[in-house]
């Protein structure tokens, strides 16, 4: 199946070959034979004859497939096949002749002659077909002045010595893949079998430029993958060139945005700016001394050095960097020491760019010595002790773009004269701090024990970010300016809802951050469940609500007491009858897990555990968003009043609100502790 | 049973014989065919591995680490990198990738026409309806003068969106954390490649014999801590030689584990044992000739010289206060995305070639709108502080900014659209990530997305294609840059990859 596919006309010049080959031997053997005077050699002869005889026939066969394919010149493709059908017409008249006796060997020598002349013109014609006409005898490039670029012939000069190299091997007059000649302007203009190839038409290019510009991947692009690719200077000037309406007696100054090319055509005409690559010798001697080559390619003979954190430059360094000063277009000290000797190098770097100097010695008399660097763009002065009296220096240098000048000795007014004098100049003198909007502070952290004491707790406040103030409250509210700075551990003897922030200078105060610091010191003598729990959260049983320990945040920490779609109602037994004033109650809310706070709860008190008398409620509006999660403890103050039971009845909120990803189903209560003062 | 039968048996099935035979046969394959193996590897190499180093007398001497490239194939703009990888994927609808019609159409399904039956993950395959959400809780505003969409989610990086170039198309393979991650660091998604900072260090070499060319720092995001974890193959170095893995850089005690001498080791014993070390390394490499020896006493060294030049380069107190405002509320926090990305600015500061950073938590199923806002509060203000901190120091010219994700997000809510909350799937088809620094036209937004925002209209980017664009930037051809390993070259961009030169300066 995959040979009925192939096109076997594309074996041509596979077959070809084997019968030249052939015919040499042949040719070997004979004039052996003829030379030793032996016949042994004959059947080795007629044998050879024979094969190229066949072979001849294949080749022919196979050739005359391939011409039908088309995309080759009519005349040399003749030339070519009927020499070739000679040639298998002449092998085959030896091989009649050698078999035949008494034949005079002059005459079959003479053959073996004509044979060789007409294999190697043959040769040398499917030759030219295949690598185009100029392939043995490559034609002078065309000289384009670079100084008079203006009026060089912008077809003859320019394009169609780009299309001469990349292009016409397989699209010339002897070989028109596509059916596209672009040796000459007629054939361009003629274009290929798909038609034009040089109009342009509104939102689509040329044909010849969008087959150039297509990824290389893609099997149309051009030239085919594996050839020699375009320049992107080549591509700019055959992109020019037709948006100018391809015009071909035209002079390049005469075409629209020659300015804009100026640059293009001269790196076109000399890639590598008038420079010679570093030699070998030049290189080893750059790495024996250590310099680092932070670039070098085999495609560009600029290079870029560093001597990053160089405390000394030895004069032989200094030696090695002079060898190729013409060559470095990129140089990197920073955090070095720069001897003179180095800043006269450096001043002779015609080709330089980038010169980056951040925090290295460069003074004013250095930089006074660099003005002459003709093609100096970007220039990094940050951390050096330059001062105003360089700004002349920096008018002074002509191809100068960016300068980097933050925490030099420049001062802000210099830099701003700098940026008059120089409007088109980017000069970066650091972030301007004042821009800077105050930022938000993170929040202090309240490292506690427990949250629950019996006696004293003692609670250390801590902020991440250094030289803060923390202020804090001890009476429930939001820190301010004037609240007290926190400057050791805090003794708290009593229940204290503690709230803290961070504060600096040229930052935003933090947000409060509170923790409620429980002094419990009733003690009870039972507690009950009036309501059941969910048999998953029922913790260490009721004993969890009153073992003064307050769970982590999540409903799997085996602390909690749940409830779903449920209230909690609780009797605390007190150890002896006292009189009471608050309850707190702890929860926990996790709308994703179906948990939220109550919302509200009731106490009664008894002193005989049969009859309880109603002292108050208070109702928790507290709501959070979906993913919010965070746990709390409410507080009932009601008037003293004697008890030895309490009951509380914790309301749950039954359902998951409308908002919810699961609204009206049950949702979850949970407790972890009650306290009661 | 016959005694001499007995007697075959136990001479075959004798570990201990066994053993010999096999270790005289492995001793001989490996003098003989590593042996001459090393001597033309020296030959190749100029020679590097033989000859005694005038110093310390041994034959393996290697000080920091020297890339294979000799010449770079191109001129290169970038000398270092320092990539923000966002782990996780993070939504572009709520950060570079503006749609209104989602906000229009929020509620209505996803057309089929749009999606095309393509596959979604197992995590919302069973969903019946995938209803559209736009971005409409934190609105899109023009910025700067290149005029970019950017959410209020990230105030500062729209304040520098004149400096970067917003990639809005890229696209790939991969649908989940895992793959996708390994595939936009080492080029495949299956793991056992190496990655990108391995690559490099395996060219390039290092700058500063003192450090690894190859770091890696790790930052838990706030919006969703309890993130995909990571994995140390992702900067691992495949089948590379081991000197080119990345070294992690962590923020506890030991910022490089087992960096430190042990208890009563002083730094005098440790070189003295290492000398003698590297001696009776270098007599076992003279024997048998194995590189993976070098690289050995080479890491040895390279740790021995980390002592000092980690904790230098890990010690951020002598930063002056407004480094810290600018980075951020984080920053003095060791361990934060903040303080990662001035550690990122002084490892490049220092000479290491790639500066990995992975701030994990992007993964938004569910509750996106607050994650989102914890993630972006995480990483916005530090991103932006480092381009301008790397900007004014200058280094903006030489050094290669990325900030991305493995992949995207869907235009449709994973889960039930409420009032508040939704959540995204993940969606490779198209993503937003941005790059910033050298060789990289500055405020510029690059391919388009379709109105939907599901799938690519514009200038597609590939994963090799970014691949190939950063390795471009460093001077080199993604395709002539192979390793051949297993009888076949391999590439980082495997056999695709096209540098995307739109986005050149």
């Amino acid at each position: 199946m995959i040979l009925l596919s192939l096109d076997i006309g594309r074996f041509h010049p596979l077959v070809v070959h084997l019968p030249i080959g052939i015919l040499f031997f042949a040719l070997l053997l004979h004039f052996l034979s003829r030379w030793q005077r032996t016949d042994q050699y004959k059947s080795a002869i007629v044998l050879a004859l024979a094969t190229t005889v066949l072979g001849c026939l294949g080749a022919i066969a196979s050739g005359w497939l391939l011409a039908d394919g088309g995309g080759y010149d009519g005349e040399t493709l003749d030339r070519h096949k009927w020499m070739g059908i000679a040639t298998g017409l002449v092998a085959l008249l030896m091989l009649f002749l050698t078999v035949r006796k008494s034949v005079h060997q002059n005459l079959i020598s003479s053959l073996y002659l004509v044979s060789l002349a007409l294999i190697s013109f043959t040769g040398h014609l499917g030759g030219e077909m295949t690598h185009g006409s100029d392939y043995l005898f490559p034609p002078e490039p065309v000289m384009v002045e670079a100084e008079n670029l203006e009026n060089a012939l912008v077809y003859p000069q320019l394009v169609r010595a780009i299309l001469t190299e990349k292009c016409v091997a397989c699209h010339s007059n002897t070989k028109q893949k596509g059916g596209l000649n672009m040796a000459s302007m007629a054939g361009l203009l003629k274009g290929g079998d798909h038609g034009d190839i040089l109009k342009t038409a509104e939102m689509a290019p040329a044909e010849l430029m969008a087959r150039i510009l297509l990824p290389q991947s893609d099997e149309k692009h051009m030239p085919p993958k594996g050839k020699h690719q375009l320049t992107d200077e080549e591509i700019a000037i055959l992109n020019w060139w037709i948006a100018n309406g391809a015009c071909d007696t035209c002079l390049a100054g005469s075409l629209t945005d020659f300015e804009e090319m100026l640059a293009i055509l001269e790196k076109h005409l000399d890639p590598g700016g008038g420079v010679e690559p570093i030699t070998d010798k030049q290189l080893a001697q750059l790495r024996e001394n250590g310099i680092a080559l932070s670039s070098l390619s085999e495609t560009d003979p600029l290079i870029g050095l560093s001597l990053d954190s160089k405390k000394t430059i030895s004069s032989r360094e200094i030696d090695a960097i002079e060898e190729v000063a013409t060559n470095v277009r990129y140089l990197s000290l920073s955090g070095s020491q720069l001897p003179e000797a180095l800043i006269a190098v450096i001043a002779e770097m015609e080709n330089l760019e980038q010169l980056l100097l951040p925090n290295s010695s460069l003074t004013d008399d250095d930089l006074q010595n660099l003005t002459d660097l003709p093609k100096l763009k970007v220039l990094n002065v940050y951390g050096t002790t330059i001062s105003d009296a360089s700004l002349p220096a920096f008018q002074a240098l002509p191809a100068l773009e960016k300068v980097y000048t933050w925490q030099s000795g420049l001062s802000e007014n210099g830099v701003e004269r700098l940026a008059e004098q120089r409007p088109e100049l980017y000069i970066n003198a650091g972030v301007n701090q004042a821009n800077l909007a105050p930022s938000v502070l993170n929040p202090p952290t309240i490292v506690i024990e427990k949250a629950i004491f019996t006696d004293t707790a003692t609670v250390a406040i801590e902020s991440e970010f250094r030289n803060t103030t923390i202020r804090y409250t001890t009476d429930g509210t939001v820190p301010t300016e004037a609240s007290p700075v926190y400057s050791q551990p805090i003794q708290l003897t009593q229940t204290t809802r503690l709230q803290a922030v961070t504060a600096k200078e040229g930052w935003q105060t933090s947000e409060p951050v509170a923790q409620l610091m429980l002094k419990a010191s009733t003690e009870f003598a039972q507690v009950s469940l009036q309501s059941k729990p969910s048999p998953t959260y029922t913790a260490n049983g009721p004993q969890t609500l009153i073992d003064r320990q307050r769970s982590e945040m999540g409903f799997g920490t085996g602390k909690w007491i749940g409830y779903q779609g449920e209230n909690l109602v609780a009797t605390l037994q007190l150890k002896k009858q006292q009189s009471i004033q608050s309850v707190y109650v702890s929860s926990m809310s996790e709308p994703r897990s179906w948990i939220f706070y109550p919302t509200g709860f009731e106490v009664s008190v008894s002193t005989d555990g049969k009859t309880f008398q109603p002292v108050g409620s208070v109702e928790v509006n507290r709501e959070e968003a979906l993913g919010v999660n965070t746990q709390d403890c409410f507080e009932l103050a009601f008037a003293a009043t004697q008890a030895r039971y309490v009951r509380i009845a914790v309301q749950s909120r039954m359902k998951n609100p409308e908002w919810h990803t699961a609204p009206g189903e049950a949702c979850w209560l949970f407790v972890d502790e009650i306290l009661v003062e | 049973m016959n005694p001499s039968a007995v007697a075959k048996k136990t001479q075959h099935s004798d570990p201990l014989h066994e053993r010999s035979l096999q270790l005289n046969r492995r001793a001989f394959l490996g003098k003989s065919a590593l042996g001459l193996g090393a001597m033309a590897l020296g030959g190749i190499m100029g020679c590097r591995y033989f000859g005694k180093d005038a110093d310390t007398g041994l034959v393996t001497e290697q000080k920091g680490i020297k890339g294979v490239l000799d010449k770079l194939h191109h001129g290169n703009k970038a000398k270092r990198v320092i990539y923000l990888f966002q782990s996780g994927g993070p939504s572009q609808l709520e950060s570079f990738d503006y749609k209104p019609l989602l906000d229009k159409m929020r509620g209505q399904d996803l057309p089929e026409s749009i999606r095309k039956g393509q596959r979604l993950t197992g995590m919302t395959a069973d969903q019946t309806a995938f209803p559209l959400v736009g971005s409409s809780m934190f609105p899109f505003r023009q910025h700067g003068q290149s005029g970019a969409h950017i959410s209020s989610l990230f105030p500062h990086i729209s304040k520098i969106v004149d400096d970067i170039c917003i990639i809005r198309s890229m696209h790939t393979e991969a649908i989940n954390h895992d793959p996708a991650i390994t595939f936009f660091q080492t080029g495949s998604q299956q793991s056992g490649r190496p990655s990108i900072g391995s690559w490099m260090s395996y060219g390039l070499g290092s700058e500063n014999e003192n450090l690894p060319a190859f770091s890696v720092l790790l930052s838990s995001g706030t919006g969703r801590p309890d993130a995909q974890p990571l994995y140390s193959r992702l900067w691992g170095n495949g089948f590379l030689n081991s000197l080119h893995q990345g070294v992690q850089f962590r923020t506890a005690k030991d910022p490089v584990l087992y960096l430190k001498d042990a208890e009563g080791i002083s730094r005098n014993t440790r070189r003295e044992m290492l000398t003698r070390l590297a001696k009776l390394n270098d007599l076992h490499y003279q024997d048998f000739g194995d590189p993976e020896i070098v690289s050995r006493i080479a890491q040895y060294e390279m740790a021995y010289r980390m002592q000092t030049s980690v904790p230098e380069v890990m010690n951020i107190d002598d930063e002056p206060e407004y480094i810290f405002k600018m980075y951020g509320p984080d920053s003095t926090t060791p361990g934060t995305y903040a303080a990662n990305c001035i550690l990122a600015r002084r490892l490049a500061e220092k000479g290491v070639r790639f500066i990995q950073l992975y701030h994990m938590g992007w993964d938004q199923h569910f509750n996106l709108p607050l994650q989102m806002k914890g993630q972006a509060k995480d990483v916005d203000q530090p991103s932006a502080a480092l381009i301008m901190d790397l900007k004014q120091r200058g280094m903006l010219e030489d050094t290669l900014v990325v900030w991305g994700g493995e992949f995207g997000r869907t235009n449709y809510s994973q889960g039930k659209l409420t009032a508040v909350d939704y959540g995204r799937d993940h969606h490779p088809r198209c993503f937003s990530i941005w790059m910033a620094g050298a060789g990289i036209k500055p405020g510029v937004v690059w391919g388009e997305t379709d109105e939907f925002g599901y799938n690519i209209v514009k200038d597609p980017v590939h994963v090799h294609d970014f691949q190939a664009t950063l390795l471009h930037l460093m001077g080199i051809d993604h395709e002539a840059f192979t390793y051949k390993y297993q009888g076949r070259r391999f590439r980082l961009t495997d056999v695709h990859g096209e540098v995307v030169k739109g986005i050149l300066s």
